[in-house]
Order: structure tokens, then sequence, then C-alpha cells
């Protein structure tokens, strides 16, 4: 029986018509947004700190026992420097991750399909969570909160009359 | 040139290794958030997997806060053997889809630019790896540095360009704006920051510095002098912005850089 050999073209071009077919069954199916956010490690994005723009921020309020609710506080990643956190720098990269996890609120607002609610994505109940574990005072002297995103330009002082794009029902603390 | 070529192959997976150990340790430090109660939760984040019922389970699995803390361990080992020993197919590929679980695990990216440039050394680690294994280990990290310095060099060149192309950027607005919503904002009023003369001068020799990526390709000195004053870049943006895995992501293409430089440059 003669022995097989393979050369790394013969590999190229098995990879090349890997590919294609891959690429005519994606092409059928469609290949979905969901696959593509959660592969987007792969997607060059080489847009760092390009330009000023909208940012969206999240808001929290609570509500006390007398019915009287607080002021809105803004949820903004902040830390302090040290030399050290070039090597470990965990709860600060977890404090963006979080902000990043408000952006992608935002972005699913503004892509929600037709008919469907917010409330059915993957990042509202995260969002809902994250303001109830970490956002909201420890002590018993509120009852209710609530938590809203508002959408504005970077530098700018947030108007919630007009940049409001998402308001939660009144919670009821767990 | 072959001892070269092996050499700036090392030289990645050395940098890579320590850049993967500094990102598990933070991720085992990080475990809370993607436990049961965590923001991360997978009882929350599997909707994202719900058309998908098999990976669903398999995801499922691997986030039990037992399975996901003893695959951190694996890595946490693997990565001590890449830095000490060098990178073999299996650990590779080993370090190349845990990595892929982990940042699916959240949600696609946990620091976004620096992901992309772990995975994109990775991948550049396994193609070396993969045609090291079937050809010969010159020719596998001969492809494997051209990809990564592709990616790498892209990467300045499209971000510089991109600012050179914003108005706020070329006349400095942008840079304290940035700042003063930052992790370590806000700025201060005294800043120097927020004199335009500063704001200008810095935000150019950014935009200058990030253009200037063709001209380091094309003799190793120049790619030298770039990846030196790549490093105080990278060390600035980590001190303004906080972002330490940017420095380990990108200084692990850097050989990549060199690679390519000593190829053109002769």
């Amino acid at each position: 029986m003669p022995e097989l050999q393979f050369s790394l073209t013969d590999g190229l071009i098995f990879i090349y018509f890997l590919s294609l077919i891959a690429a005519l069954v994606l092409g059928r199916r469609g290949l979905s947004t969901t696959w593509l956010f959660l592969l987007r490690s792969f997607i060059p994005n080489w847009r760092f700190f390009h330009a000023l723009g909208y940012t969206p921020r999240l808001f929290v309020r609570i509500r006390n026992e007398q019915a009287v609710w607080s002021d809105w506080q803004m949820m903004i990643p902040r830390g302090r420097r040290q030399w050290s956190h070039l090597f470990f720098n965990a709860d600060l990269n977890l404090a963006m991750s979080e902000q990043t996890l408000v952006e992608q609120l935002s972005t699913d607002i503004t892509d929600l399909p037709e008919g469907q609610s917010i409330e059915q994505t993957t990042t509202y109940p995260m969002v809902e969570r994250l303001v109830r574990t970490k956002l909201l005072p420890p002590d018993q002297s509120w009852s209710h909160f609530q938590f809203c995103l508002c959408l504005y330009l970077t530098g700018k002082t947030a108007d919630f009359n007009e940049d409001m794009i998402l308001l939660s029902p009144e919670l009821v603390r767990e | 040139m072959t001892h070269l070529v092996l050499f700036l192959g090392r030289l990645t997976e050395c940098f890579l290794a320590i850049n993967l150990l500094i990102q598990t340790i933070e991720y085992l430090h990080l475990r809370e958030a993607t436990g049961p109660q965590g923001v991360w939760a997978f009882s929350l984040q599997g909707r994202d997997f719900k058309s998908a019922p098999m990976l669903h389970a398999l995801f499922g699995w691997l986030s039990q806060d037992t399975v996901y803390f003893w695959l951190l361990l694996l890595r946490l080992m693997a990565c001590l053997v890449l830095f000490v020993a060098g990178g073999s197919l299996p650990l590779i590929l080993f370090l190349f889809v845990s990595g892929l679980f982990i940042v699916m695990r959240w949600r696609g990216a946990f620091n976004g630019g620096s992901d992309f440039m772990t995975m994109a050394v990775m991948t550049g680690c396994v193609l070396a790896s993969v045609i090291g294994y079937w050809e010969s280990e010159e020719l596998g990290w001969r492809a494997g540095l051209i990809y990564i310095a592709i990616q790498s060099a892209t990467s300045y060149f499209i971000s510089g360009g991109v600012k050179l192309l914003s108005a706020e950027w070329r006349n400095g607005q942008a840079l304290p704006l940035f700042l003063d919503g930052g992790v370590y904002g806000p700025l201060s009023r005294l800043s120097p920051y927020w004199f335009g003369a500063v704001a200008k001068t810095v935000s150019w020799a950014f935009i200058l510095w990030e253009c200037s990526i063709p001209l380091a390709l094309l003799a190793l000195p120049n790619a030298l002098f770039f990846c030196t004053v790549g490093l105080f870049f990278h060390g600035l943006v980590f001190w303004y912005f906080g972002l330490n895995r940017f420095v380990f992501a990108w200084l692990s293409s850097y050989p990549a850089l060199c690679f390519i430089a000593s190829v053109i440059g002769g």
C-alpha cells in the first residue's frame, strides 16, 4: 500500500476548500449577529479612543420608606492609580468591562427588533443584576430602586428629559 | 536568518506567556463575577447560546465554578510551561481554545482591544505550531510572525489614521475629555492637558508615532526604536487609562515587527 504524504501546499488547499464550504453553508444559514458578537475578539477593532461621540451612562436612584426618591447617581468606573496595577489590575478591568456592558445595552436598544422588548435581551438582566449587586447602598433605608440609561455627548452633562433612552420599572429590593 | 526567526519566535512565546499569565491570574480573582450570583452568571449569559443547544450545554458545564477554576489553573500552568520550555502543538491549541472559551464567557471580550491583540498573537502561534508540525519550525514561525506583524502594524496605522481624520484629535480637544471621563478622572482643572497647546502637542505626537509604523518596518534599527517608543506609549496609556493588559498584548507582537523589519531591511 503506498504511503500517503501531504505537503504544506496540500494542507493550505484543503483549508481553502474547507473555508469555501463553510462560506457556502454559513451563507445559506446566515451567521447570526450573536455569534459574530461572541467572536468579536477575532474581528479587528482599531478604533481606540478614536473620536468624541455619544457615551451611554447608567444612573441609579433609590426610594426611601417615605416614598421620596433620591437624585440620580451616575455609575462611572473609577480607580486609584498604582504602579503595581501594571501586573494586576483585575478590579479596574472588571469596572471597565461593566461599562462595556452598559454600552452594549445602549446598542441593544438601538438594534432592538420590532416587537421585542429590551427585557428579553441577554444584556438587560445582566445590567439589572449589576445594579442590584454593586450599585445600591447596603443600608436598610430604602425599599425600591430604579435605573436609567442616558446617551449624551462626551464632556457634557446628562439632561434626563432629552437624553434618557431607557427607564426601568420601579424595582423592589430583594 | 534561521536563528533570528527561531529566536524571535521564542521571544513571542515568552511575552505571550507573561501576557496570558497576568490575564489568567486576573480571571481567577474575578470568579465571583462569573459565578452563579455574578453579573456574568451563566444563568443570565447563557441566553446568548440559546440557538445552539449543544454549545449551551458545553458552555454550561465549563462555566460551573469548579470546572472553570480548574480550567484557569490548568491555563496558568500551561503559561508557565510556555515561558520556560516553549510551545508545542497541544499546548498552544489548549491555550488558544481555552482563550476562546474565556472571551466568549465574557460575551466576546473582557478588555476590548487587548483581547483582540492577544487572540491575534495566539493565532500566529497556532499557525507557527501547525506549520511547524507539518513542515519545519522555521517556516512555521515565518508564517506566524508575518501574521502577527500584519495585525500589529495595521492596528497602529489605522488607529493613528482614524485619529488623524478626527478634527477633535487634531485640535487637541479629544484628549482631555477622554482623560476626564477615564478611570482616573475627573481631570484636575489645573491639569496641563486642558491647555490647548499641550493637548495638541501630545495628540499630534501620538498620531504621528502611530502613523509612522510603515517606516519602522523598513529596517531593524527603525523597528527597535519604534518598539522602544511603543513601550513608553503603552506605559502612558496604562498610567492615564489603566489599560495594563494593552502593554503586554502589544509587547508580544513586537518580535514580529522586528522580524518583518529584518526581512525588508536585509
